[in-house]
């Protein structure tokens, strides 16, 4: 008995045992200067290919990277932790960069796959390549610390907007007024605060401070101890504010978690939200946030996106089903006279669309599905689109004014239930023989080769301005007929679209829900001011928009 | 202290688990790396040392054994269920076990219950289906517009690796820039198919890294997951779902080649192609 208990007790104490010893073995961070011959064996067999052998930021692959490589023969280093006067970064900075990478380009955390020396040893040749010699002595003064109290953080705005909005928003959501560019020619957009995991570095308030007091040397972050910005200046408790500020606006609900599952939740509630601005209803709602993948389009780095969520939410009152579709975007791109998508937008500006699918005329039951996005020949989709342009006919919105588009009479609307699926049978069909159609034969299928290719310009392109786009003449009318419904509404850098349909489904070319069960859902967005039209979009695959029988929380 | 024998056989079990749980989570737990995905860190497990049904398997049979030892003779059973016997037919009327007793009784009724109740609400998870993952390879298909024998497939640059090694660690190269200009977006920049991407898709991007993807394909088969993307799969493997591109729309044949060369020169060495012969 005796020898069980001790048995039993070895094996239990064995475990802290093993732990201690690991965190023992552990090799902790060692301050001794790498050696730059061994780094320059490192660099070339990692660093190369887009950092070039020269250091000079182009690499063989560098062309396909946004934002690029770092070019180190200019001594510059964006995030460093050494005072605004000196241009030199720590070691330290370095090592926190190739260790951890930069999140939302192509820099890799190197930590997994190099060794802490091998890591030393690459800086010390990095910092030769950018002819730095020895280590930054000064550095930023962190002093004057403040809490994040309600009352700080109201000063803090107060700053932020004098300072900041401009380039970041009125609500830190990056949703600039003019086009920035860093020193290196490459387009520069402001980041989004709410996002925290878009920032290259963390948004703890310590490192925002870090960005403020030093700005990011290369781009138009300026450092707010810069005397050149005149006024502006921030001395550090004011520094302080506006970092406890801007590290509050993170947005946590908003944030895509594969682990959250797939399935978008439409519970029961007994009145769905009448408008766009009724938000009430919503809170009976559960929002799920999905992550979006660029598509692969010919000839453009599809890391230039700047859209990589949306946030959606679903209700159902037993007859209809209504969602609320809401995403990021720094700029409203509305075509024709809009000088402010203008200023903003790259060369051309498209408009900024969002399209929702669901299998048309499959069963919701039927493992089989259409291909997400715009489906095939064989197995159709069904499609919501609304588009900034096609509304702005009959509104102008700026700001928060907001247009609606819902008609089902009216043929040549997009928003009509199948007219951008293009293998519906009905009017606005750009697949039926007689449309305007130059490719035929293969348009119902975007994927075949050469055939009503999206990118081509002006072919064929349902989102394209006037070419060959059914919809495009003609005026967006409110119809009395409101069974399909869509407004949308743009606010500080964000678009909501609220769209409600029957749940019944109208035809056999229409979606087929049900209450009780899933149906298969997809999303695609258009940032129409980063050059997206067409195929070049961001999608997601399909998930299911669930149509529950009872409330929130079994209510029924 | 003398313990009765149900009391030990019971101790023992939940020892014997608890330990495994523990010494399986502590290595489980050390194994753990941090892994960044645009900004995302997530922990995961880089080495799963025993699957979670040989866990399982493990404690079911420290369950039979404890079992087993405490009912191996007609004395032990005795000792052992007699706590049991006590509690239901209270010989000595002990008013604690009568207390006992009666709790059991008002609280059983609640639980099954409860238990009626989760069985009976609705429940509306994802749908299931199933997905081959590997599914079998056509005999023949039509890529780049011409109909080629997966069978006889072979890559055309192959045979650089022996004949000229010079010439093949170029195009491994060039296989490399296509790689990166196209590919590592999803399949990432390590070829672990942790890509800035991958998060979002379902089926995951493929782990090159991993012996149970590429190492046990032909390099055939690679050329025609390819050429035809995520819509030339077979209806097992679901072809509306796998966000893989149709590649022969938008890189040439012989790029893909090149890729298909870059991809098992750039992963371990035990990763080479599989051949029929």
């Amino acid at each position: 008995m005796k020898k069980n208990i001790f048995i039993l007790l070895l094996s239990v104490l064995l475990v802290p045992g093993i732990a201690f010893g690991e965190l023992v073995i552990r090799e902790p961070f060692s301050e001794k200067a790498g050696d730059a011959t061994a780094g320059k064996v490192i660099y070339e067999t990692n660093c190369v290919r887009c950092h070039g052998e020269k250091g000079d930021g182009e690499g063989p692959d560098a062309g396909n990277m946004y934002p690029k490589p770092r070019n180190f023969t200019t001594g510059l280093f964006k995030f460093k932790t050494s005072a605004f006067k000196e241009k030199r970064p720590l070691d330290r900075d370095i090592y926190n960069t190739v260790s951890n990478g930069l999140p939302g380009s192509a820099m890799p955390a190197w930590k997994s796959s190099l060794s802490i020396d091998d890591r030393k040893n690459v800086i010390a040749y990095v910092k030769q390549l950018a002819k730095i010699s020895g280590e930054a002595k000064d550095k930023i003064n962190m002093a004057g610390w403040v809490p994040p109290t309600e009352k700080n953080l109201k000063k803090g705005k107060k700053l932020f907007l004098s300072r900041c909005s401009p380039c970041h928003g009125d609500a830190g959501r990056g949703d600039t007024t003019m086009s920035l560019e860093d020193e290196w020619g490459g387009r520069v957009w402001p980041r989004n605060f709410s996002k925290f995991y878009s920032f290259r570095i963390g948004n703890s308030p310590m490192e925002i401070f870090q960005r403020i007091s030093t700005g990011i040397p290369g781009t138009p972050m300026p450092s707010f101890e810069d005397p050149e910005i005149g006024e502006d200046v921030l001395n550090t408790e004011q520094k302080w504010l506006v970092a406890n500020y801007v590290a509050s606006l993170e947005d946590r609900a908003r944030f895509f978690d594969p682990t959250r599952g797939k399935i978008l939740d439409a519970w029961k509630t007994d009145a769905l939200p009448e408008d766009i601005e009724d938000t009430e209803p919503w809170q009976f709602s559960k929002p799920l946030t999905f992550g979006l993948t660029p598509q692969a389009a010919p000839g453009r780095p599809p890391l230039n996106t700047l859209i990589d969520t949306v946030t959606v939410r679903a209700l159902n009152d037993g007859k209809e089903v209504a969602l609320l579709v809401e995403w990021d975007d720094p700029s409203m791109s509305v075509l024709d006279d809009d000088d402010a998508a203008t200023i903003i937008g790259d060369e051309d500006v498209f408009d900024d669309a969002v399209a929702l699918y669901m299998p048309a005329g499959v069963a919701t039951d039927n493992p089989k599905k259409p291909f997400f996005g715009m489906g095939d020949e064989k197995t159709p989709v069904n499609a919501w689109y609304l588009n900034s342009s096609n509304a702005k006919k009959k509104f102008t919105f700026r700001g928060s004014e907001k247009f609606d588009t819902a008609s089902t009479e009216n043929p040549c609307n997009p928003c009509a239930k199948n007219a951008c699926n293009p293998c519906a049978k009905n009017a606005c069909n750009p697949c039926a023989k007689n449309a305007c159609n130059p490719c035929a034969k293969n348009a119902c299928n975007p994927c075949a080769k050469n055939a009503c290719n999206p990118c081509a310009k002006n072919a064929c392109n349902p989102c394209a301005k006037n070419a060959c786009n059914p919809c495009g003449k003609t005026e967006a009318s409110k119809s009395e007929d409101s069974s399909f419904l869509q407004q949308a509404m743009y606010d500080k850098g964000r678009w909501t679209v609220y769209m409600k349909r029957p749940i019944k489904s109208s035809g056999p070319d229409d979606a087929k829900l049900e209450v009780g069960k899933a149906s298969p859902i997809a999303f695609s967005i258009w940032d129409g001011s980063n050059n997206e039209k067409g195929l070049t979009h961001t999608f997601t695959d399909w998930y299911w928009l669930n149509i529950l029988p009872q409330g929130k929380g079994g209510r029924l | 202290m003398k313990l009765n024998s149900f009391v030990k056989g019971i101790l023992v079990t939940v020892g014997l688990y608890a330990a495994l749980i523990v010494l399986f989570g502590a290595v489980t737990l050390f194994g753990m790396v941090e892994v960044n995905i645009n900004g995302i860190l997530f922990e995961e497990s880089s080495s799963n040392i025993l699957p979670s049904s040989i866990q399982y398997m493990y404690i079911f049979f420290i369950f039979v054994g404890v079992v087993l030892y405490y009912t191996s003779s007609a004395e032990k059973i005795e000792e052992t269920i007699r706590p049991m016997a006590n509690f239901v037919f209270n010989p000595e009327k002990k008013a604690s076990i009568k207390v006992g007793q009666y709790t059991m009784y008002s609280v059983l009724p609640f639980f099954f219950a409860f238990v009626g109740y989760n069985q009976m609400t609705p429940k509306f998870p994802e749908p299931i289906a199933l997905r081959v993952i590997h599914p079998a390879p056509p005999t023949t298909i039509k890529i780049f517009g011409e109909p080629h024998n997966l069978v006889s497939l072979e890559n055309p640059y192959r045979q650089y690796e022996k004949s000229d090694p010079e010439e093949f660690k170029q195009l491994a190269l060039e296989g490399g820039f296509i790689y990166f200009k196209n590919c590592f977006f999803c399949h990432g920049d390590f070829l672990d198919g942790r890509g800035m991407t991958s998060l979002n898709l379902n089926p995951v991007p493929a782990n090159f890294q991993d012996v149970g993807t590429i190492a046990m394909l032909q390099e055939a088969f690679l050329f025609w997951r390819i050429g035809t993307g995520g819509p030339g799969l077979p209806d097992e493997s679901w072809p509306w779902q796998s966000a893989m591109p149709i590649w022969q729309n938008i890189l040439t044949q012989q790029e893909v080649w090149k890729v298909i060369l870059f991809l098992y020169d750039y992963t371990p060495p035990q990763i080479t192609p599989r051949t029929f012969s």
